[in-house]
């Protein structure tokens, strides 16, 4: 292990997140909403540290080539950084009064994994920059703070490949330029346009500016915390849903298909096999919806919006809310729960399993039956020409497993604290799925706010471990990784 | 014409033989001394020993004053680098073959218009190509087109049951407009006469109209039901292209290969296709895959008696129609008795391509059987020996036939009283000793 190169890159982590942090800090100036200090003090203090980890610790020029930066520390500079910059990022909810330490981390976690989850119960009642800071948390953790890293890389000194690998959700990723900088660079403006083109919308559709800023934010990173507790009903205008539910889709597709649009060959993005699988998905979500809510009477046109908002907020597990869809009978439920665990595309912020991988497990386990009859098949896994090499077969399998476990011990372990297992189970759910809500009362704020403080950090964990998933943070936790 | 041939393998000893006999001077260059020992001892030709891609070894053999340089080891850069040192000493024209379609893609003609090789081999595609046509019309298992498409030659396997075995040729019903002009019996070729009698596991050749075919083949097969599904032995280059070949015209497929990486290579290539990793011998297996319900089986890994003896496993098993690739001639006789139906040799397809390629226009066609005989498309010149007279006329030798005549668009399934014109096109078979004789007939 290199710790020096390990404290140097969390410093920056650290550093720029202090930086991020100016932001609400100058809008609480011009509004003067009385939080200058909230964000200063942690502002500065993160700077500090962050200049701390990096400046004197700063391996020299010459000796960079000789540095070897390993997976192991590369999985441990990702998890830090995580918790660093949660950590700092709590401090603002603390120091303006709005919270205790516990329930500010546990919002600042469920802003940088873009979980959503909240125990602000009114944010109507919550001062506008903090609001604003929960925003920017969501859409700094959307686009992963290895765009940072990456960016920042070649001045702590190792090749950003094996961060970009531990950190991008897209277990089969497609190189799209030579140097994984580029890569970074082209996520980042397709990011950026999706953020800007969503705010330019939902001012156009009467949303006032802050509301915008923050509801584009939050969209794009498929988050979920609004500035309102009605969420997006509050606003009560069928353009806002509509736009809304679009920006959700857009930002739960690969972002690597943008790129490939952008570069000429669109045909090639709209043929991707796991986009046509994700929409198809949301539109089966949408027409079971709908149907329920029609034959119960409601009208046509709102039972189809109300149908299609909410199944691409839990399908991209963003988690907003239009309509009240937890009492929309076990069919409707169970197909929302459904898309919520599949999740959305590899490479895109959403949350879930992924798309990429449900489609591949679905495959080799139709292979399997298949190879009953056919003992001596080659069956090779296939996603659109490309082949997924066996080792990444095995590595699917592990995930699947591992997904399955971790939701039976989170369930037995908030069982501990006394939940419900309906709830036990849910409140695991809506974390490891990144999404924030589950059915009966998990998502409601009052829900999270009235858990247990142990209860809360193992929901980071889940939070945390479902934003990195699941790997990069389980191999944290072997004692294989701690042995030199 | 002086020769020079580059590597003498099966491909190139077949073509140094062939040309040699064809009356040319034949220089041959091969690195393999065993080889080497072989072709100097069974060959009409001077045979060097060297490395036949080098400038200096190709200037020893005479390049200079050569006319066609024929490449055929089984190396695919030797044999264009060979094409390219002996264009630079200036040959008039080139021969390579080629195995990777990497380097021979009709869609990419860097062969010819890069390296300036007249003439690419694909020994590979060539055999693929020919075991698709024999698939593709039920009850023959061969077809050859000539005349611009407008006649074809098909070959067909009498079986009991059809109507023209036991039966002198005379007696048998033919369609009208078509001509039976070749029998191959246990691997001799002849041309019937009015009393052949025809036995079962007969090869017969059958001329006639292309639009004809489906017709004439119905009057003699058994047999006609169309091929819906084949299973493949071996996915080696022949394998992957066939299997590829038929998945695209909506043939059912399963390929079947020894080596894992091989299986996993034509997996990935293939779209439908079940691909199998096995041996592909034992008989549980094969009857797994159901074996017996295959329409066509087809053994071409690169082992000729793998391939000899998996085909005869399928057919004892209750294969339809079994096809089998032979790259040695020594093989050849043994197919027949083993009751191979189809057999498609490499060696023959290459030397058939060669032997079109130098011919050209002097013959429209050629096509070798493995039997040594040939169909031949000719033109009638004018003031040959043929010209203006009529068939019966003609002194033909023994064992060749003219089967078809193609007159200004038209084509003609002649009698002995139809007159050959110049400016005709005729097809011939001729069995293997009749063919110099047949061509100083339409010789000016």
């Amino acid at each position: 292990m290199q710790p020096r190169v390990v404290a140097n890159a969390v410093g920056v982590v650290v550093g720029a997140g202090g930086a991020a942090m100016l932001l609400p800090m100058l809008f609480s100036l011009l509004t003067g909403d009385g939080q200058v200090l909230a964000f200063a003090v942690p502002a500065l203090a993160a700077l500090l540290a962050g200049g701390l980890l990096f400046f004197p610790a700063r391996s020299r020029r010459g000796s960079r080539g000789s540095t070897y930066v390993s997976g192991r520390d590369v999985y441990l500079i990702v998890v830090l950084g995580w918790l660093g910059v949660a950590a700092f990022g709590s401090a603002p909810f603390v120091i303006s009064g709005l919270m205790g330490p516990t329930d500010a981390f546990f919002e600042s976690m469920a802003g940088f994994t873009t979980t959503g989850a909240s125990t602000v119960g009114r944010p109507e009642g919550v001062a506008p920059s903090l609001l604003l800071w929960r925003s920017i948390s969501q859409w700094a953790g959307g686009i992963g703070i290895v765009l940072l890293f990456v960016a920042v890389a070649p001045l702590v000194g190792f090749g950003a490949t094996q961060l970009f690998s531990a950190e991008a959700a897209d277990p089969v990723p497609e190189r799209l330029t030579a140097r994984i900088r580029d890569t970074a660079k082209i996520l980042a403006v397709v990011y950026l346009g999706l953020t800007l083109g969503g705010v330019v919308a939902l001012s156009l559709a009467g949303m006032n500016l802050f509301d915008a800023v923050n509801h584009a934010l939050t969209t794009v990173s498929t988050g979920g915390f609004s500035t309102r507790a009605d969420s997006i009903a509050a606003f009560d205008s069928a353009t806002i849903e509509l736009f809304v539910a679009a920006g959700m889709i857009l930002s739960g597709a690969n972002f690597a298909l943008y790129f490939q649009a952008a570069r000429g060959r669109l045909g090639r993005a709209l043929g991707n096999a796991e986009l046509i699988v994700y929409l198809s998905l949301v539109l089966f979500g949408t027409l079971v919806t709908t149907a329920v809510l029609y034959a119960d009477g409601s009208p046509m046109g709102q039972s189809l919006l109300d149908g299609f908002f909410q199944s691409a907020s839990l399908s991209t597990g963003t988690g907003f809310v239009t309509a009240d869809w937890k009492s929309w009978g076990s069919l409707s439920q169970g197909v929302l729960l459904l898309l919520m665990a599949i999740g959305a595309c590899a490479g895109s912020t959403g949350g879930g399993m992924k798309v990429v991988r449900v489609m591949l497990l679905a495959r080799h386990a139709w292979q399997e039956v298949f190879r009953m009859l056919h003992p001596q098949a080659v069956t090779l896994l296939k996603f659109g020409d490309r082949v997924i090499p066996e080792r990444l077969r095995l590595a699917f399998l592990g995930f699947f497993f591992i997904y399955i476990a971790a939701l039976a011990v989170g369930t037995l372990i908030m069982a501990l604290h006394g939940l419900p297992l309906g709830e036990a189970f849910g409140s695991v759910f809506s974390c490891l799925n990144i999404t924030g809500v589950a059915l009966g009362p998990v998502g409601d704020a009052s829900f999270f706010a009235e858990l247990p403080a142990s209860a809360k950090f193992l929901l980071t964990f889940f939070m945390l471990l479902g934003r990195l998933e699941l790997f990069t943070v389980l191999v944290l936790l072997t004692p294989e990784f701690w042995r030199s | 014409m002086r020769v020079v041939i580059v590597g003498v393998g099966e491909v190139g000893f077949n073509t140094a033989q062939m040309l040699s006999r064809e009356g040319h001077r034949v220089v041959a260059v091969e690195q393999d001394e065993a080889l080497v020992e072989h072709a100097s001892q069974q060959l009409d030709a001077l045979v060097m020993q060297g490395n036949g891609a080098s400038p200096r070894v190709l200037r020893e053999a005479g390049i200079e004053s050569s006319d066609l340089l024929v490449a055929a080891t089984s190396t695919d850069e030797v044999n264009i680098v060979a094409c390219l040192a002996a264009k630079a000493q200036g040959v008039a024209r080139t021969v390579a073959r080629v195995h990777s379609s990497d380097y021979y893609d009709k869609k990419e003609p860097f062969a010819r218009d890069l390296l300036g090789i007249d003439l690419v081999i694909s020994t590979e595609q060539m055999a693929a190509k020919e075991i698709r046509e024999s698939l593709l019309v039920p009850g023959a298992v061969n077809v050859e087109s000539f005349a611009g498409g407008s006649i074809d030659v098909v070959e067909v396997i009498l079986k009991k049951g059809s109507p023209a075995v036991d039966r002198p040729v005379r007696e048998v019903e033919f369609p009208e407009q078509s001509l039976i002009v070749g029998v191959v019996r246990e691997g001799e070729a002849l041309v019937p006469k009015g009393d052949t009698i025809l036995r079962s596991r007969d090869h017969i050749f059958l001329v006639c109209r292309q639009r004809d075919v489906k017709e004439v083949v119905g009057a003699v097969a058994t047999d006609t039901q169309p091929v819906d599904d084949a299973m493949i032995l071996g996915a080696g280059r022949i394998g992957l292209l066939l299997a590829l070949a038929l998945e695209e015209i909506g043939i059912s497929v399963k390929v079947i290969e020894r080596d894992p990486a091989r299986a996993r290579r034509a997996a990935s290539k293939l779209r439908k296709a079940l691909v199998l990793q096995d041996e592909g011998v034992s008989r549980e297996f094969l009857l797994q895959e159901r074996v017996d319900k295959t329409d066509a089986f087809v053994a071409v890994t690169g082992d000729d008696r793998t391939n000899l003896l998996a085909a005869m496993n399928a057919r004892r098993l209750g294969s339809r129609m079994t096809i089998a690739g032979i790259s040695r001639g020594e093989f050849a006789p043994l197919a027949e008795a083993l009751g191979v139906d189809v057999t498609v040799s490499p060696r023959l397809l290459a030397a058939g391509a060669i032997l079109r390629f130098v011919r050209r226009g002097e013959v429209a066609a050629v096509f070798l059987l493995e039997s040594g005989a040939q169909m031949i498309e000719l033109g009638v010149p004018k003031g040959c020996r043929v010209a203006g007279r009529s068939l019966a006329q003609v002194d033909f030798p023994e064992g060749a036939i003219v089967g078809a005549v193609a007159r200004e668009g038209e084509v003609l399934i002649p009698t002995g009283g139809d007159v050959l014109r110049a400016g005709d096109n005729v097809v011939v078979f001729t069995v293997e000793s009749a063919v110099d004789e047949v061509e100083r007939l339409f010789a000016t």
